[in-house]
């Protein structure tokens, strides 16, 4: 809709509040007792251990310093009605490097494009357990072997390694750019939604989803913390 | 118990969940939950060994279990016991007026029809022939006192629903009840109302050439040892897949055995299934095993052919003896097979892997017995797209979208390259065949 083709004052407002965007954010905190991080042995395959100095521990649960959760995918589940986004031009890297993936946790857009690297002068082959997008499994035998995926629709799964068992990466793919992973200090921050009503998830691998409803004002700001608690 | 496959078959207690993926009723075999009440440990022990020893027709096929297994099993089993104590009856065994009264029972209720009674053999049948059932007029139909709408369809779904539902006090119904499920009975219906005495119209008859005639009688083979319990096969079965966590311990999708293995290979395979210890087996580090169903060998043979006519090839016995590996792609093969790490997961020995090194799931065939049991032209196909063949596989593809990694092998030809590692696996190991025996 072009606001200009109105003339009437009162319908402009009402194109501005449509225009206008605030973002929401958030973070994500941690109570009750996590896991203790579980010891990844790598000597299965040589080339592995001898990348690393010191002792590697899995990524299922990751408490940041400031008792937030590491990790989490936080995006918007609901609200967008039939609004359509178009992906945006730039490559999304994802690595195995030290026979890890890098990041642990990855959010996409529909149509945009994932470039997987291999960083390792070792084996590694990325099998994606996917169900609503077309699996595959590609091996990449060589360092510094590159392969570049897109995905058509929005879902969360799994992403493992078959020589390495564990090697194990979730990616998101979202028909929106409202998305974000949080890090080292738990907070995320989804950007610019149009005002208007949303249910906003987060995702875990172990803990699972959690779901709050938000309202964006015109022009305004919203919050949402969520709490995970282990057991 | 659970680790040989026992509970593909066998339900026990609440656990009914491969019955449940394959949408019966019924299990394919006796439900053990009380088993320990039934039967002694001595003749379990016996039984789980070898099953066709007691019984030569029973369906139940050979688990090749040790004695410690067999040992192990029996106490499980043993375990499975009601809560029932055994009331002393008194029973009236020696009295003739008793045991008249019992034969009279066993007549009237037609046990003979589907139970072996020695003196009964020649019984007849027992109950009403159902060849021209699809014709049945409602007029001849007895509702009983019941309120079921008078048609051929209400009157049959309401018997296989409960079949005493139009016993009334003069009319004596004596059909057991199946507890069928919906499913089921609109299965069964629609194959009554097949049987008819009507000669179908030509258009509706199918008429099998010789090929034909041999697969469909593969086919009913496989349907009777009841492959799909554990296999995929043509896009039905692997119910097992409903106790089985890890994709990687799922017996294998089958419907392209034919392209895949050597007629030979797949004969002695059937013959016996991954013996310890035999040149057969693929995956010896793994527990739930293929059972030895004793096939004879027409039927051995019979289901190589379906299996063959399932790929579209042609129904012979090949021999694969003479094949050749290129001299030139040969080393070729070698190298890229230690470029691409194939030996990161193909193991050469039989041994299982030492704790801390990987678990048994992240081990890929052993690739010395390809030669034997592989067809050259499939390993090729494999390469291209493994998913393609075996869903859900575990082996990549090196070849994504038909593109080489290698642009410097071969002048980078995807399909040279596949050809190479193929004419490298057929040349590893030993042959272990080295006579094509008489068949
Ligand atoms: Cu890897």
């Amino acid at each position: 809709m072009n606001c200009r083709s109105f003339a009437l004052a009162a319908l402009l407002i009402a194109c501005a509040g449509v225009a206008a965007a605030g973002d929401v954010t958030g973070k994500i905190s941690f109570s009750g007792n996590a896991p203790k991080p579980a010891r990844i042995m790598m000597n299965a395959d040589p080339v592995c251990v001898k990348q690393h100095k010191t002792p590697v521990v899995g990524e299922e649960v990751v408490v940041n310093t400031n008792g937030t959760l590491k990790n989490v995918l936080v995006y918007v589940k609901e609200g967008l009605g039939s609004r359509k986004f178009d992906p945006p031009a730039g490559k999304l890297e994802f690595e195995q490097k030290g026979c890890q993936y890098t990041p642990h946790v990855l959010g996409i857009q529909v149509g945009q494009e994932l470039e997987i690297v291999n960083g390792d002068p070792t084996l590694h082959n990325v099998h994606s357990l996917s169900k609503e997008n077309a699996q595959f499994n590609v091996a990449q035998p060589k360092q510094g072997m590159k392969l570049t995926k897109k995905f058509d629709k929005p879902e969360v799964f799994k992403v493992k390694c078959e020589v390495h068992t564990w090697m194990g990466a979730y990616i998101g793919v979202f028909g929106h750019p409202y998305f974000a992973v949080t890090s080292d200090d738990g907070s995320f921050k989804l950007k610019n939604l149009p005002a208007g009503d949303y249910t906003i998830e987060a995702w875990h691998e172990k803990y699972g989803t959690q779901t709050m409803k938000v309202k964006v004002a015109a022009g305004g700001a919203a919050t949402a913390d969520f709490k995970f608690e282990g057991k | 118990m659970e680790s040989v496959g026992c509970l593909a078959c066998h339900s026990i207690g609440e656990q009914t969940k491969v019955r449940d993926l394959r949408g019966s009723s019924y299990d394919m075999a006796p439900e053990l939950t009380r088993v320990g009440s039934k039967v002694t440990p001595d003749w379990m022990f016996e039984w789980v060994r070898n099953p066709r020893h007691y019984n030569p027709t029973t369906k139940m096929p050979n688990l090749r279990l040790t004695e410690g297994e067999a040992r192990d099993v029996t106490a499980y089993l043993s375990t499975m016991k009601d809560g029932r104590t055994q009331v002393e009856k008194n029973l009236e065994l020696s009295s003739p007026v008793t045991i008249r009264r019992g034969e009279g029972l066993i007549r009237e209720y037609g046990c003979s029809g589907c139970h072996l009674i020695p003196g009964m053999e020649k019984e007849g049948r027992v109950s009403v022939s159902l060849s021209n059932f699809g014709r049945k007029r409602v007029e001849e139909m007895d509702f009983g006192d019941t309120k079921v709408p008078h048609s051929w369809h209400d009157w049959v779904s309401n018997k296989l629903k409960n079949s005493r539902v139009f016993q009334t006090d003069r009319i004596v119904q004596k059909m057991p009840v199946f507890a069928f499920n919906d499913d089921e009975i609109a299965r069964i219906r629609l194959f009554l109302l097949s049987q008819t005495k009507d000669q179908p119209d030509t258009r509706y008859i199918q008429a099998f050439d010789l090929k034909q005639q041999q697969i469909e009688t593969g086919r009913k083979i496989a349907y009777q040892y009841n492959c799909r319990q554990c296999h995929q096969l043509e896009n039905e079965g692997r119910y097992i897949s409903a106790i089985i966590d890890d994709p990687a311990f799922l017996p294998p999708i089958i419907t392209g055995e034919g392209k895949k293995v050597q007629e030979p290979w797949l004969r002695d395979f059937l013959k016996n299934p991954s013996a310890a210890g035999s040149p057969n087996t693929i995956r010896p580090w793994l527990k739930t095993r293929m059972p030895t169903f004793s096939l004879t060998d027409a039927e051995i043979s019979a289901l190589t052919k379906y299996f063959l006519g399932l790929s579209n090839q042609e129904l012979e016995v090949r021999d694969y003896r003479a094949f050749q590996p290129d001299p030139v792609l040969l080393p070729v093969g070698k190298s890229i097979f230690t470029d691409f790490q194939c030996i990161k997961c193909h193991p050469a020995g039989n041994a299982a892997p030492k704790p801390g090194e990987a678990t048994t799931s992240d081990l890929a065939p052993n690739l010395t017995k390809a030669r034997d049991r592989l067809k050259p032209e499939w390993i090729v196909e494999w390469l291209a797209d493994p998913n393609k063949l075996q869903e859900g596989t575990r082996m990549p593809t090196f070849f994504p979208d038909g593109q080489s990694p290698l642009p410097e092998v071969l002048g980078g030809d995807a399909r040279k390259q596949m050809t190479a590692i193929r004419d490298y696996v057929m040349s590893i190991g030993q042959p272990a065949r080295t006579q094509m025996s008489a068949r």
